[in-house]
């Protein structure tokens, strides 16, 4: 046996399957719907028959915007406008930085980065209980 | 500040765990299952609101490998949060109770959640002998399953041995090994095979069933999402296979340029499993990419299917189904088991194929 390494080619470079066309103008409809009367969407790409050099051709298509974002939870979520206002890029990473999850959402902002109610109002509390501690004599005031 | 509904959300955020980790978790989930992504929102929205579900998960016939898969992560992943979202009441394994405690902590999360517990079943369930062949603190696993079974929910089987007796049911099954089907037929019942089957899968599955009930299932009860497709179906080498340019030994040209592994007894053009896509090791690879063809682990009777590296062509699957079918009509006429015994194991030995350097070389040396 040779210590000659092997050469494996497993990786084939898959044909054109036209889905990035399609997504263009399936985004162009969205878009406009956006526009029209504020109504959201959010295509999964993680589960849609497109390869991923074909998902990068897209990306790099759709170009940068002005906003970039990193979510840090349990892995980073990275997120960014794209330069078609209104279109964001959001790729969700696993805590050992694999890729689990990308999407594009039509919108304002990304649901994921808007803070919830509740989560707002849970912080309103500890804020006061917060206020309280750092100024024990105001309450009796 | 306390919650009097004990609400999961709640629970969850007291632990540190934000909406937008849940979203996430939900996201992920979502599209892996190919779920219309606002499903993502709903499955957030309805893991907020409702309570920790009560699981028991019974370990059968099984050598632990199902538990390892689920919970094998070094540091803490998206998938663990599922352990965050169930009240895990008894794993004989994991908990931390023994003896009569454990036991107890099963029989007080029936009474308490009468209905309405989830129960995952590990393990095939011997019935040879009245079930002497695996015992729990005294009590048969038939007798366990069954009386465990009677006031669940929903059942779910994981690993191939739950859910189609596994490999303790190969021929010829010197234990009687049948599947969680075979003995409850009156619950709803998700097959999640492999062995083991992918942690995610496994995950997603549980995702599904917290949030929006049992998922659509196949005619082997497994679910559509992740079995809907076969692994030829998905894999990566197809192409070569439509171009007709295969592997004929493991080390020769075919098989240095990735070409199907068809001929050197890959079963995924018959097997149903999530493999090719959702990979194992955090999407690594999986079995055909590293050069092994698929096994067909997630199939009934797979241990049975003719030898690994006999090509689907050859003929797969008789001596298992034989062996299967003869059990059931023994047991349903109530025939002595030693005659069955002697005629399965001698059936057995006749159809025992060693695997040989050549089966390894292939038809190129031959």
């Amino acid at each position: 046996m040779s210590a000659q390494a092997l050469n494996i080619p497993i990786e084939i470079s898959p044909p054109d399957s036209g889905m990035s066309a399609a997504l263009i103008s399936e985004l162009a409809e969205h878009l406009q719907q956006l526009a029209s009367n504020g109504t959201t969407q959010t295509i999964d790409l993680t589960s849609l028959p497109i390869s991923d050099l074909e998902r990068r051709e897209l990306e790099n298509t759709l170009g940068r915007g002005e906003v970039e974002i990193t979510l840090d939870t349990i892995g980073l979520s990275r997120i960014h406008e794209t330069a078609f206002s209104g279109i964001w890029w959001i790729k969700h990473y696993s805590a050992d930085d694999h890729l689990i999850a990308e999407q594009i959402e039509v919108c304002l902002v990304p649901e994921i980065i808007q803070s919830h109610p509740q989560d707002i109002l849970q912080a309103s509390r500890q804020l006061q209980q917060l206020g309280r501690e750092e100024n024990p004599g105001e309450a009796h005031d | 500040m306390t919650d009097p509904d004990h609400r999961l959300a709640s629970e969850l955020i007291r632990h540190g765990i934000s909406r937008r980790t849940f979203l996430k978790f939900c996201t992920s989930m979502a599209s892996l299952m190919a779920l219309p992504p606002a499903a993502a929102a709903q499955m957030a929205e309805k893991l907020t609101t409702v309570k920790r579900q009560s699981v028991i998960w019974l370990s059968f016939q099984e050598c632990t490998g199902c538990t390892e898969s689920i919970t094998r992560s070094h540091k803490p992943t998206l998938e663990s949060l599922i352990f965050d979202f169930v009240s895990l009441d008894y794993h004989h394994t994991l908990q931390a109770a023994s003896g009569s405690a454990a036991e107890a902590a099963r029989e007080q999360a029936m009474q308490a959640n009468k209905g309405k517990y989830i129960l995952i079943v590990d393990g095939a369930i011997p019935t040879k002998d009245d079930g002497v062949y695996s015992t729990i603190a005294g009590i048969t696993n038939l007798d366990m399953l069954q009386q465990v079974a009677r006031d669940a929910a929903a059942i779910v089987a994981v690993g191939t041995c739950a859910t189609f007796g596994g490999l303790p049911k190969a021929s010829p099954n010197p234990t009687g090994a049948v599947s969680v089907s075979d003995i409850v037929t009156d619950k709803p019942i998700i097959n999640i095979p492999g062995c083991p089957p992918i942690p995610v899968v496994m995950t997603g599955v549980l995702a599904h069933v917290l949030t929006f009930g049992i998922p659509e299932l196949d005619g082997l009860g497994r679910p559509k999402s992740f079995y809907g497709d076969s692994i030829h179906d998905r894999c990566y080498r197809r192409p070569f296979y439509d171009r007709g340019l295969f592997a004929k030994s493991f080390d020769d040209e075919g098989a240095r340029q990735g070409w199907c592994l068809y001929e050197l007894g890959c079963k995924g053009p018959t097997t149903h499993n999530a493999c090719a896509t959702v990979k194992w090791n955090n999407g690594t690879s999986f079995p055909i990419q590293s050069g092994h063809g698929c096994i067909g682990c997630s199939e009934p009777d797979f241990w049975d299917a003719g030898g690994f590296y006999k090509s689907i062509s050859t003929g797969i699957g008789s001596p298992g189904q034989w062996a299967a079918g003869a059990v059931a009509v023994g047991a349903a006429a109530g025939l002595g088991s030693a005659f069955l015994n002697r005629s399965t194991q001698q059936q057995s030995r006749d159809q025992h194929q060693p695997i040989t350097e050549q089966d390894l070389k292939g038809d190129e040396h031959e």
